[in-house]
Formats: structure tokens, sequence, C-alpha cells
């Protein structure tokens, strides 16, 4: 249980620029070591995009909760945020001493984020493209570009693929 | 006395005001935003100026952007206590949803159908990542550097994992002082 928790709090400290730069490494992490199979995260990413709330904190609960029932999910939920809470707290102490050049440090960030997320979409998605799963590949590409396209509410896409998904996979 | 029941009932709208937030805002932490900003802003609890300062101070903290919003919009309205009383707020609904949801998913993960039907949603969150980033791609002012960085940052990543969060502290470091040093 304290390498999970261990995991989590590590991650709650890294996870600049929101839940989508983090999941890739949730992945890496959590099936390098034998945590969750690909299924199981399959299911948990799920779990966490059908349900409202950051999706990193949604993890978060659920593998808790998969492990460690209602108080694996409390403390695992906890460890996450913690690293916020902690800054946030150390913030307000602190604003007027802090001297930094908001701007750079933005674009900086923001540009560090863009790095996460392409690499939390690499993880995720190279496994079509090993496994030359054409089928994938094209939903992919084409759940893509109705997003990029139109401006429904992307829950309805991941409804509606995974029911195109149980006619044609 | 007054005063005391005026302080408590604050600090229970903005715990209910958070609750309303995250509990119809599916999607993750971009999505909800709008969300906050429409009922902070409408009802006049924080300005505009003030909202997108915070935003800014929320995307630069590490930890889910809308649960950082919480913490420092409930400070700036209560303290300590405002700040409690909006992230909780922001954490119960998606929590007893997922509780509840993973219990359905676990018991019924075995059927065929659902598999598929999961793998169908993953599917669809590799697009979402892949919406994710070119949104924020779009909006981006590149330079040279910023590209540079970039490309090698994701070269170096693709081989070698291990390492994301040392490039990633890496790249922003060094675009960091480039920006500050010869841009502003």
């Amino acid at each position: 249980m304290i390498n999970i928790l261990s995991i989590f709090l590590y991650i709650g400290s890294i996870s600049f620029g929101g839940g989508w730069a983090v999941v890739g490494l949730i992945k890496e992490i959590m099936i390098s070591q034998n945590y969750l199979t690909l299924v199981e995260f399959k299911e948990i990413i799920t779990a966490a995009q059908l349900t409202p709330g950051p999706i990193a904190v949604n993890m978060a609960t659920y593998i808790g909760y998969k492990y460690y029932g209602l108080l694996g999910a409390l403390l695992n939920t906890l460890f996450l945020l913690f690293p916020s809470i902690m800054i946030v707290i150390s913030y307000s102490h602190f604003k007027n001493s802090i001297k930094v050049n908001k701007i750079a440090l933005m674009n900086s960030l923001i540009l560090g984020t863009s790095l996460l997320v392409f690499i939390t979409l690499y993880t995720l998605g190279i496994e079509f493209f090993l496994d030359l799963n054409i089928r994938a590949i094209l939903l992919t590409i084409m759940v893509l570009v109705l997003l990029v396209k139109t401006k429904i509410d992307p829950i309805f896409f991941i409804i509606g693929t995974g029911l195109i998904a149980i006619i044609i996979l | 006395m007054k005063n005391v029941r005026l302080k408590n009932n604050k600090i229970l709208y903005i715990f209910y005001i958070f609750i309303k937030i995250s509990g119809f805002t599916i999607g993750g932490g971009y999505a909800m935003i709008p969300a906050v900003e429409r009922n902070l802003i409408n009802k006049k609890l924080i300005t505009e100026r003030e909202f997108f300062n915070v935003l800014a101070i929320a995307q630069s903290m590490p930890g889910p952007i809308a649960f950082n919003l919480s913490l420092l919009v409930g400070m700036k309205l209560k303290g300590f206590k405002g700040a409690l009383a909006a992230s909780l707020g922001v954490i119960i609904p998606p929590f007893i949803a997922i509780l509840v949801v993973a219990s359905i998913i676990q018991t019924y993960s075995d059927i065929i159908y659902v598999q598929k039907f999961l793998d169908g949603c993953y599917i669809a969150t590799v697009s979402l990542t892949g919406y994710v980033l070119y949104k924020i791609l779009k909006n981006y002012k590149f330079n040279k550097v910023n590209v540079v960085l970039l490309f090698f940052g994701a070269s170096f990543l693709i081989l070698n994992r291990n390492l994301t969060i040392l490039v990633f502290m890496f790249l922003v470091l060094i675009n960091y002082y480039y920006e500050k040093r010869w841009l502003s």
C-alpha cells in the first residue's frame, strides 16, 4: 500500500498542466510495476472518463479502491492532492517574496505540458500501431477529426465510440 | 451571533457552488474551467481579472487544475476554511461517482461486449488526448527555441521514457531562462 501511495504522491507533485500530462505516466508506472494489466488500465481510464472530476484524481480513487477498498480510495486521492495543498498554503505565505517573470514561466510550463501530453498520446496510442490494428487506428483518427471539427461534448464521443466498438471490433 | 451565521453560510455556499461545478462537468479539468468562470464571475464572487490571475497560478502549480483553482479561489474568498470547503466540494462528487462506476465495471468486465465497449472508450481517449495536444499547440506562439526544445524532448522521451520528469523540468528551465533573458 505504501508503494502505491508513494507513486501517487510522486505523480501529484509532478502533474503540471493537468491530468492529461500524467495519464501516460500512470500507465507506464502501474503497468511496468505489475499493478495493472492493460485491460485493467482500460477499465480505469474509461471509468475516469465517464465520471465527473479531474482524470488523475479519478484514476487515483479507482486504483486505491481496487486494491484496498474505501480506505485505499480515500488515502490514494489524498496523497495525489497533497502536493497541491502544500503548495497553495506555502504560496499564500510567500506570494510577496517570490519574483518570477510570469509570462516566461507560463510559456515554459505550457511548452513542457505539451511535451507531456504528447508522451501520453504516444504511450496510449502506440499499441494500435504496433499491433497494426487498422480499425482502431482509423477510428482514432475519425474521432479526432470530429473532435476538432465539431463542438459536441467529448462525453458523447466516448460513449459513442464505445458503442461503435461493440459492432465493429 | 448574526455575523457568525453569515460566515458559516458563506462557507456552505462556496461548498455548494463547487459541488455543483464538479458534479456536472464530465471530462476533466479543462472542461471545468468555463463552469467555474460562469458560476463565480456571474455571481460576482470574484472579478474577471482576479479569476484569470488565479487561473494562471493554478496552471503553473502541479496537480489537477480544477482542484488547484478551487483551493485558490476558496482561499481568496474565505481563507483556509474557504479553501477547505471549495476543495471538498470539488472532490466529493467524483469520488462517489468513481466508487459506483468502479464496482459496476468490476462486476461486468468479463462480458465480451463490455470488453469491446471499454476498447472503444479507450480509442476515444486516445483521440481526446490528441485533441488536447492540438488545442495546446494551436494556441501557442512558437519561437525557434521552443520548437527545437520540443523536438529534442519528444524524440528523447520516445527512446527512453524513464526520464520523463527530468526532461520536462530541463525543458521548462531552459525555456524559462531563454525567454526571460532574450525576449523580455
